[in-house]
Parts: C-alpha cells; structure tokens; sequence
C-alpha cells in the first residue's frame, strides 16, 4: 500500500466520518440518537469497503471489455465462442478462485510459498469478504487473458479445465510468493522486497505466459500460415467491438490498480493518473514504432499498445511520478508492437495479441517499477529483484501451464477438430450463432438442428 | 485423344463423346500455358455443340487429369494407390451423393486453380487433398483417390452426409484453408455452395446437410 500524504484533501477525507457523526447527533431526536457502535474507525473502514466493492466492480466490468476486444478479433462465426468462455472464466473462476485460490494466495504462509488457511471462506469477520471479493476478480482477469489468445480453435471443455487450473492454482501460487500472507507469514518474493503493486507480473504475466504454453500446446489457425511459412492475416469481424472492448478494460483499470490500495485513500489520485498516462502513453509508443518500422498505424495496435501501457504501469503506479509513468507506457506500447511481429515470424498465433501485450507488457513494468521508484530511483539491488520476480513468473506460469495443457490434451483434446473450425465455433460448441440474421448464409457450418 | 474421349463419357454417350473428342487439337506448342488456353477454348466448344454450358470448368480440369492420368503410371505419396487398377471407360455416378461430391471438389479445385495459379498443379492439389483427407473412412477415401487419380472416370459409392461426405467435404475445405488461407477459403466455400443450392440440379442444392 503507497504511503498517505496529508494533503487538504486528505484532511477532508479524513475529518469526513467525523463531521458525519457530528450531522447524525444533531439530527438525531432524543429517540433517535447515534448508534453508538459508530466510530470514527467504524467509519473508514465502512469507506474502504464501499471503494474496494467499487474497484471490484469495475474490474469485474474488464471481463466485459475482455468479451468485446475478443470476440471482435475473432471470425463472426466464432463470436458466441469467445464470449462465452470469458463469461465463464468468470464464473468457474469465482468458485475456483472461492475454493483454493484464496487460501493458496492468501492463506497463513508460514514458508513463503504457499498460503496454507483461508478455503472456501466461510464464517469469518464481515471485513475479510470484501478482499476476497475483490482478489476473486483479479484472479478471473489472469486467466482470461488466455482466451483471447488460442481462440477460434481451442475446444471450449478442454479451456474451461486449464482456467479453472489458473485460477485455482498457477495463478494463486505466484500470487502468494509476492503478495501473500494476509493471515500470517509472508510471501520469498515480498520479503526480497519485490514491487508489483497491482499485478503487473502476478495477473498479467502470469496470464500471458500460460497464454504462451497455451499457444504452443494448440498450434495455429488452420490456414493462418502458408505452407512456405508466409502469415496471412486473419481480419476480425468487428473492430468496432474490439474498440469498445479497449475502452472498457482501459476504465477497468482504474479500479484494477485504484482499488489496489485497498483503502479509499488519497493515494489513489495518483495511481489513478499514472494509469491513464501508462495507457495513453502506450498508445503513442506503438504509434511511433509502427511508424519507425515503416508498418501501417493499424487500429488493433494502437489499442494493443495502450492495453500494454496499462499493463505495464500496474506495478509502479503507486511509486512513480507521472513522467516515468509515461514513459514505462511508452516504451510498453511500442515493445508489444515488436513482440506481435516476433511471435508471427515464430509461427506463433496470437489472436488478439495477448502475449506482445500481458507478457511484455507485464515484464517491462515489473522491471520498470524498480527502475523507477520514485523513493528509490535505478536502484540495481531492486532492479535484480524485480528481474527475479519477472523469471519466477515465467519458470512457474509458463512450465506449470505446459504442463498442465499436455496433461489436459491426454483427456480432451485442446484442438477444436477441423469440422468445427470449418463449422464455426459457435455452432459446433454452442449451437448458436452469433449474428443470425446476417449468418443466415453462412455455408461453413451444417443446418442446425433444433 | 484416347484421353480426352475417356474425360468426356462422364458427359456424353459414347459416340457423342468420341465425336466431341475428335474436335479436340494439340496445340502445336508444348508449353503448359499454351497447353490451357487451347483446352479452355476447346471446352467452350464443346459445352456449346453438346449442351453442356455451365460445365466448362468441370470439363476443363477432367480432361487435364485425364491427360495427366494417361502420363503417369503411379501417383505418388498416395497412401491408397493400388497395385493395378483399370480405369473403366464409362461408369456412370453410382449415387447423387457421388454426384454432388464430385461436383463440389471439382468447383473447389475450380477456385483453387484460379486463385493459386502460380502454386496450383493438379497433382499437387491431389496429393493435398488426400493428405487432408485421413479422416475419411478408408474405403471411402480409396475410392474418392481413384477418381482423383483418374482411374476411374467419375466418384462411386455412397457419401452419406454427416459422415463420409462431410469428411471429404471437410478435407477439401481444409486444404483450400491451407492454399488459400481461411478467409478465402470461407468465401469461395459460401460462393460455391449458394451457386449449388441455387441450381435446377436436384443433387445439388441438398449441399447444405454435408456441411
């Protein structure tokens, strides 16, 4: 949590319960006086809480623009496809996350690795639900950054196993080496001191790294690279969508990192303009580099580089000045643009660009974080920590996630058959198709049947 | 000659198609380009004496297998060759299920050959196609490589949708997604089948349920 400045409006803030209190005694008649279970504390948590609830819901709002952003990417034949597997991230997650998660992140961490109390939370004071309520999105964000990644193609039981895995396991693990030990203990990456105030490396790098072990268990598209090796460019269906997906994750955002602080403090002034400025700043910085590679300003990555400007902001936002924000955005947009370029020359097909985005996005900021801590600037010491922290995150996320899919595929195979993709998606795994009316010519898939 | 009479009884009765092969003349040139526009040319003549308009491509790309049927003894890399198999002269479609199988891989080989021109050879098409088509049942797939290799003159057997007929549809979309990338081949797939289904040709417009 960043320290808390006395500034006037944190006295505002500050004085607020007070002066509440003070409105509801004078209101009150002699029947009705102030409970007196009300105290100034009583208060500020009750505040804390409405603000985390609110943070919470905007990040459960990024499932949506998730949706979007996807799901326009995507063929029309696939839309129904995307979203409903973002939708039950979400959903299977929440259980999940309910479950195991909590208490593998968050649990009693006697030895740094693992959190070992705190599952399927039941009967605790009224003040730990919040947490895990809001710690519950978070984990639905880390896993649904793989979706994007392997659609069109991926069999939709077989992806709800591995993100149930995510966000039961791989995400929550990691999470607990740098943020664990809300009941006791703490995390081997939090006690070297390593910075990531909202997740930079523990949901976004995660994420992209089981996005990469994803990519490479389920090959690409049918037909998305010619024989000779050349990538033909599979245009989404809706770049409209894929806007207003961009937009929303981008307001998302603000409660992802504001709410970070767990607190409604002043702090998140700051944070909050440091997001935005990571953000815009990362679409400038793919921007330019498209420019600087000679390649066409394309919407998709321009959008892509600001998702990376958020992205890499997360871990810092709370310790740097608005200027190193920019520029950790900057130089975030503008490496997911070489990073899409590098996984298309690999053969590897990224949809919607989750790896350039999450992965580099997410490294570059967690190292950004320690470069440029306001407190502490281009400390080498806490740049080695954080670079161990960013190779902690890829030795687990990414090994576990091979894993993981190579065991899924021995069950279910993670490939979509050729009928289906031939079919669409939506129709081969859901029965439904995405936009009727104008698919009522679609010949790629049978006659659907009641 | 002899090939060109074997390509055209699919078409034609026997004397309508020897004297409809008569017409055919080897361009002088041996160059393959030269080869094609003599072929297209003839093609059209013949759809227009013999009624059969509308079939151009189809007769074109019959004739060019079964000319390069006759050049060659064994396919290669094709895992259902057998070891000697006559091709009959005239064997008439067994089943409209053929018919439309037939009639549907020729016009995606149609749009293939147009839109992969440089890369595009029949046999190269061929060997695709059957490398594509492994999840077609065996004897159903022996006999679709027969036809492909032009050892028979048209598709036997039964193509039931949503089994054999579907996979080899499957197969060819598959390798038309690989030729011509998937947003082109999503698009001639729609062209072709809204073509079948808006035919006169009963055995074409049930397209739909092999899909």
């Amino acid at each position: 949590m960043p320290p808390i400045s006395s500034t006037p409006l944190d006295l505002f803030f500050r004085s607020f319960p007070r002066l509440m209190l003070v409105l509801c005694a004078m209101a009150g008649t002699g029947a009705q006086a102030a409970d007196p279970g009300l105290t100034l504390q009583s208060l500020k948590e009750a505040t804390d809480m409405v603000w985390v609830i609110a943070a919470g819901a905007l990040v459960f709002f990024m499932q949506a623009g998730f949706a979007f952003l996807e799901s326009g990417m995507a063929r029309a034949k696939n839309t129904v496809n995307v979203i409903m597997k973002n939708y039950c991230d979400m959903c299977f997650g929440a259980v999940a996350y309910w479950l195991i998660g909590y208490g593998l992140m968050f649990g009693a961490n006697a030895s740094g690795w693992l959190g070992t109390s705190g599952f399927a939370l039941h009967r605790v004071p009224e003040s730990q639900y919040g947490s895990l309520f809001f710690q519950m999105m978070f984990a639905a964000t880390s896993a649904t950054i793989v979706s994007g990644a392997i659609a069109e193609r991926t069999r939709f039981s077989a992806y709800i196993v591995g993100s149930v895995f995510i966000t039961a396991i791989i995400y929550p693990v990691f999470g607990s080496w740098a943020w664990g030990g809300l009941y006791g203990g703490e995390g081997w990456l939090k006690k070297l001191g390593f910075i990531d105030f909202a997740g930079s490396s523990v949901v976004h790098a995660v994420g992209g790294w089981a996005a990469l072990a994803a990519l490479i268990s389920v090959g690409p598209r049918l037909g998305r690279f010619a024989p000779d090796g050349q990538a033909r460019h599979i245009q989404g269906h809706n770049l409209t969508l894929v806007a207003m997906g961009a937009f929303i994750l981008w307001i998302g955002w603000f409660g992802f990192n504001a709410g970070s602080t767990g607190a409604a403090a002043v702090g998140i002034g700051k944070i909050a303009l440091n997001t935005h400025m990571g953000g815009a700043a990362g679409a400038l910085g793919a921007m330019a580099m498209l420019v600087l590679m000679r390649r066409k300003v394309l919407m998709t990555s321009t959008l892509n580089g600001s998702i990376a400007g958020l992205v890499g902001i997360t871990a810092g936002c709370h310790v740097m000045e608005p200027a190193f924000a920019l520029l950790t955005g900057a130089v975030a947009g503008a490496l997911s643009v070489i990073a899409a370029e590098t996984l298309v020359a690999m053969k590897i097909d990224d949809v919607v660009g989750a790896v350039s985005v999450h992965v580099v996005g997410g490294v570059w900021g967690t190292l950004a974080a320690g470069l440029f801590n306001a407190d502490d600037m281009f400390n080498p010491a806490q740049l080695g920590v954080q670079a161990l922290g960013c190779l902690a995150a890829f030795v687990w996320a990414f090994g576990a996630s091979m894993l993981m899919y190579w065991l899924i595929n021995k069950v279910v195979p993670l490939r979509a058959s050729t009928l289906d993709e031939q079919r669409g998606l939506d129709f081969s795994e859901h029965h439904e198709v995405g936009y009727p009316e104008f698919q009522a010519d679609a010949v790629h898939r049978g006659v659907q049947r009641a | 000659m002899e090939a060109v009479t074997w390509a055209l009884t699919a078409y034609l009765e026997p004397p309508q198609a020897r004297q409809a092969a008569a017409l055919w003349q080897r361009p002088a040139s041996t160059d393959a380009s030269s080869v094609l526009v003599g072929l297209s040319r003839y093609c059209r003549q013949i759809a227009q004496q013999f009624d059969l308009q509308g079939r151009e491509a189809e007769l074109h790309l019959r004739i060019i297998r079964a000319l390069q049927a006759q050049s060659r003894a064994q396919p290669p890399n094709d895992p259902f060759a057998r070891q000697a198999v006559d091709a009959p002269v005239s064997s008439p479609l067994e089943s409209s299920s053929a018919t439309l199988m037939q009639r549907f891989l020729l016009a995606i080989e149609q749009h293939v050959a147009q839109e992969a021109r440089p890369l595009y050879s029949p046999q190269r098409w061929r060997q695709s196609l059957i490398q594509d088509g492994r999840k077609v049942p065996p004897v159903a797939m022996q006999q679709a490589c027969d036809w492909l290799w032009g050892r028979t003159s048209a598709l036997h057997g039964d193509w039931p949708a949503r089994g054999a007929g579907t996979r080899l549809i499957n197969a060819a979309y598959v390798t038309m997604a690989e030729w011509l990338g998937p947003v082109r081949a999503d698009a001639c797939f729609t062209q072709i089948v809204r073509e079948f289904e808006q035919s006169r040709d009963p055995a074409l417009t049930n397209i739909r349920s092999y899909l």
